[in-house]
């Protein structure tokens, strides 16, 4: 991790994937991906399981240490710059485990240190109203439950302001009150700038909120472009759904 | 980590979380009793490690024997500290934490030291005890008190070197060890056993020669170990640590002190600055501790945890139907199938402590009564706290088991059965391979065997039925240590003391019918007969209340009790 001049909020695409490939033992979980978020971008990551949309993402994270090809985060390498990278990325998976002992609130606390963030406390308080936990605001991490750890994921994410949002399957365990919240916030987030790659298996959303698409089968790219292009490309009709688009693009639809 | 690093501050919230957790839980009567019984269980540990230090202290070792035992102890401790280590490759963070740390704006170094602050200051309580205890022994025990304390403290700085270098190297070097063959592990194992006894026993004595060396006095087999080539040779990196502990004087301690105490600096140093990747190693490390812990919560203990469940080998064992093909036999079937197919690391780890417990009752307890008695609460003690194929084991299906169509007490005899028989068998043996060896046969050796079975089904029905009442499990790991400490220790407490008393009344009983018979002038074999039937009756009568309490406790638990669902304990 060098020290370099730290570049500039939204000098950069928030995210940069050139030639990406990614093995475990013999088996290739993503293969030669490449691909770019702009600012304000959504990017849709869609695939059947084990298309590798969770590993091209935690390899984003900077979880995974990289094997082949190129990560950049708002124009820092992931290897190379790897906490500054990290600095300007928040990650949201698709089980957000908090720490059992400390409260909703120390959580945010913890976060803002971790991330730099001053004066944290008011923002903090937004977003426990937004996503409702107000209410827990003492509650314990091991008390949560399911839509409440992700929701604490969410407000963790949203305090850290980041470039780039890594959303893995983010409205899992969310109740219709609190997807719609995360929706709005996730649409709202990408208009303040922030470049966002939402994997999800629930379509709908990705139709209602990706900018563009990328459809994953066994690790390879199948498809990368706008909704629209994926009609003109992949559609038997004009007016089919994500779905219809999916299923034949992933080979699914042969029943 | 700097004053502002935020793991530091996450440190500092998750300490704050734990006192506040621990705060709640003694606001409660029963868990301000565990806490109560778990401080004093430990006041009373490190009190009598205090008085027998001060005992010990007018029987110090001389100075090449304190050297020896020294570097002996130190080389011992990092064998089990490093070896635990391999099983954690990488660096070890909870499945919990994982994905958020790595995905953090930290440096690997920060990760390191944010999770070896944490094992110092949980060795070092372990590290006060050993240090009170060894330090007794060394010249100057204040001296001996120091190094060793430096010294236990330093060894979790070692293991985690050793698990990032080990799994580092590993990986580097293609991921050698898991292309070996299956045997080839254990044919290791084997081989460093064979040159371990070799490099301990073997030599140039004289053929008729002890198996053990045994020195005079109380600490001799040990220190006859201490001396063994092998600790002399292995010991040579530990010597530092080694001589400030068994250091006579102030100018040769604080030499070897202070050279000891740079070492560890250094070792820490340079553990956190290992150039290694480690992320994928700890992503499996971390995965693999949690499958084990969930494992262990499924009621199955951490060597059983560690063994694959499901393999092709465990599947293919089928284990005999021992109680009949009814619905008991098939409870009991089905215990004993879970038994054997997913305990066998459990069942060898028993075998190898009691074989240990065996050579140490005969090296050091050489009256035969002393050393029977020991073998057997050592083994029903050990091995049932290892083994959970009871209601432990079965507490998400104990909802399941009040529908079966058995009666409540059959479900319960038929469950805890299986355990019982494996517990009894291993610690039998055990005695009789002991009584082949002495070749000494008394009255008494024979009734501590006869009532082994005894004593094992009332210890596991107690146990099973406190269970009941209190179903709690822990793993590891998980918080309130000091409450489940406490009601550890509190059943134990209760388990010893209903043995102690059903033993007394069935001991009186047994004398009561002896003399009572010689009353009535029968001969001294038919009173002896009588004593032992009265007594037999007895135990059947004990275990008897057992099962029905059992039954009881089985009928009257509340699977929806609070805390239950939904809880991994």
């Amino acid at each position: 991790m060098s020290d370099t001049i730290e570049p500039g909020r939204g000098e950069f695409p928030p995210l940069i994937v050139q030639d990406f490939t990614r093995r475990f033992g013999e088996a290739i979980a993503a293969r030669d991906l490449s691909l770019t978020v702009g600012p304000g971008e959504i990017l849709g990551l869609v695939g059947p399981n084990g298309a590798g949309k969770t590993t091209t993402l935690r390899s984003i994270a900077g979880i995974l240490p990289l094997q082949e090809g190129r990560i950049v985060v708002a124009g820092r390498d992931i290897e190379a710059q790897e906490a500054q990278a990290k600095a300007a990325l928040a990650w949201v998976p698709d089980d957000p485990r908090p720490f059992d002992v400390l409260t909703v609130w120390e959580h945010l606390e913890f976060t803002a240190v971790l991330y730099g963030i001053e004066d944290w406390q008011a923002k903090g308080l937004v977003l426990l109203e937004r996503f409702e936990l107000t209410r827990k605001k003492e509650a314990l991490g091991g008390e949560l439950s399911r839509g409440m750890r992700q929701k604490l994921a969410f407000c963790c994410a949203w305090l850290s302001e980041p470039e780039l949002l890594l959303l893995d399957e983010p409205l899992s365990g969310l109740d219709p009150r609190g997807i719609r919240a995360a929706r709005k916030s996730i649409r709202e987030l990408a208009d303040s700038g922030v470049g966002i790659v939402l994997s999800s298996h629930l379509l709908e959303l990705i139709e209602a909120l990706a900018d563009r698409l990328l459809i994953l089968n066994e690790g390879r790219t199948v498809f990368m472009g706008t909704l629209e292009e994926a009609r003109e490309e992949l559609a038997a009709e004009r007016n089919d759904s994500l779905e219809e688009i999916f299923l034949h693009a992933t080979g699914d639809d042969v029943q | 980590m700097s004053a502002r690093s935020p793991l530091l501050v996450l440190l500092r919230l998750r300490w704050r979380g734990r006192v506040r957790r621990f705060l709640r839980m003694v606001r409660t009567p029963r868990g301000l009793l565990t806490v109560l019984a778990a401080l004093a269980g430990i006041g009373l540990w490190l009190a009598g490690a205090l008085a027998r230090a001060r005992i010990m202290s007018h029987q110090a070792f001389s100075e090449s024997d304190s050297l020896a035992m020294a570097r002996a102890a130190l080389v011992i401790f990092a064998v089990v500290i490093v070896s635990g280590a391999l099983s954690y490759r990488g660096l070890y963070i909870p499945e919990e934490e994982v994905e958020r740390l790595l995905s953090a704006p930290v440096t690997r170094r920060e990760l390191i030291r944010y999770r070896l602050l944490p094992s110092l200051f949980a060795a070092s309580l372990f590290a006060l005890i050993f240090s009170i205890e060894l330090g007794a022994r060394m010249p100057v025990p204040l001296f001996g008190f120091l190094g060793a304390f430096l010294a236990v403290m330093t060894l979790p700085i070692l293991g985690q070197a050793v698990a990032i270098g080990v799994g580092d190297a590993e990986s580097r070097l293609g991921r050698l060890v898991g292309r070996l063959p299956g045997w080839a592990p254990r044919f290791g194992a084997l081989v460093a056993i064979l040159l371990l006894l070799v490099a301990l026993f073997g030599g140039d004595g004289p053929v008729d020669r002890p198996v053990l060396p045994r020195g005079t006095g109380p600490m001799g087999f040990f220190l006859g170990l201490a001396h063994a080539p092998i600790f002399t040779w292995a010991g040579l990196p530990a010597l530092p640590w080694a001589r400030a502990m068994a250091a006579p004087g102030s100018g040769e301690f604080a030499l070897w002190f202070g050279f000891a105490l740079a070492l560890s600096v250094l070792l820490f140093e340079v553990t956190t600055r290992l150039p290694c990747d480690f992320r994928e190693l700890s992503l499996a490390t971390s995965a693999q501790v949690a499958a084990r812990r969930r494992r262990m919560g499924a009621g199955r203990n951490l060597v059983a945890g560690m063994g694959g469940l499901g393999g092709k080998a465990a599947k293919g064992l089928r284990a005999p139907w021992l109680l009949g093909s009814g619905p008991f036999g098939a409870l009991a079937w089905i215990q004993l199938t879970c038994l054997w197919r997913t305990a066998k690391g459990t069942l060898l780890l028993g075998l190898v402590t009691v074989g240990v417990a065996l050579l140490f009752t005969l090296t050091t307890l050489s009256e035969p009564v002393e050393g029977a008695l020991f073998l057997a609460l050592w083994g029903v003690i050990y091995i049932t706290s290892g083994l959970r194929f009871d209601f432990r084991g079965n507490l998400e299906r104990i909802e399941i088991m009040r529908t079966w169509p058995v009666s409540s007490r059959r479900i319960f005899l038929a469950t805890i059965l299986p355990e019982i028989g494996i517990v009894t068998l291993l610690v039998t043996f055990a005695e009789l391979g002991r009584l082949a060896y002495l070749g000494e046969w008394s009255l008494t050796l024979g009734l501590i065997i006869a009532g082994i079975p005894w004593a094992v089904a009332l210890w596991v029905i107690v146990d099973n039925v406190v269970f009941l009442w209190f179903p709690v499990r822990y793993q590891r790991g998980q918080s309130a240590a000091t409450q489940h400490t406490g009601r550890l220790l509190l059943v134990t407490l209760v388990r010893l003391a209903i043995l102690l008393v059903s033993g007394l009344i069935i001991g009186m009983g047994a004398a009561g019918a002896f003399a009572l018979a010689k009353g009535f002038d029968v001969g001294e074999v038919l009173a002896l007969t009588i004593a032992v039937g009265v007594a037999f009756a007895l135990s059947l009568f004990s275990l008897w209340a057992g099962v029905v309490a059992g039954g009881w406790s089985l009928e009257r638990f509340d699977p929806a009790a609070p805390g239950l669902r939904g809880s991994s304990s």
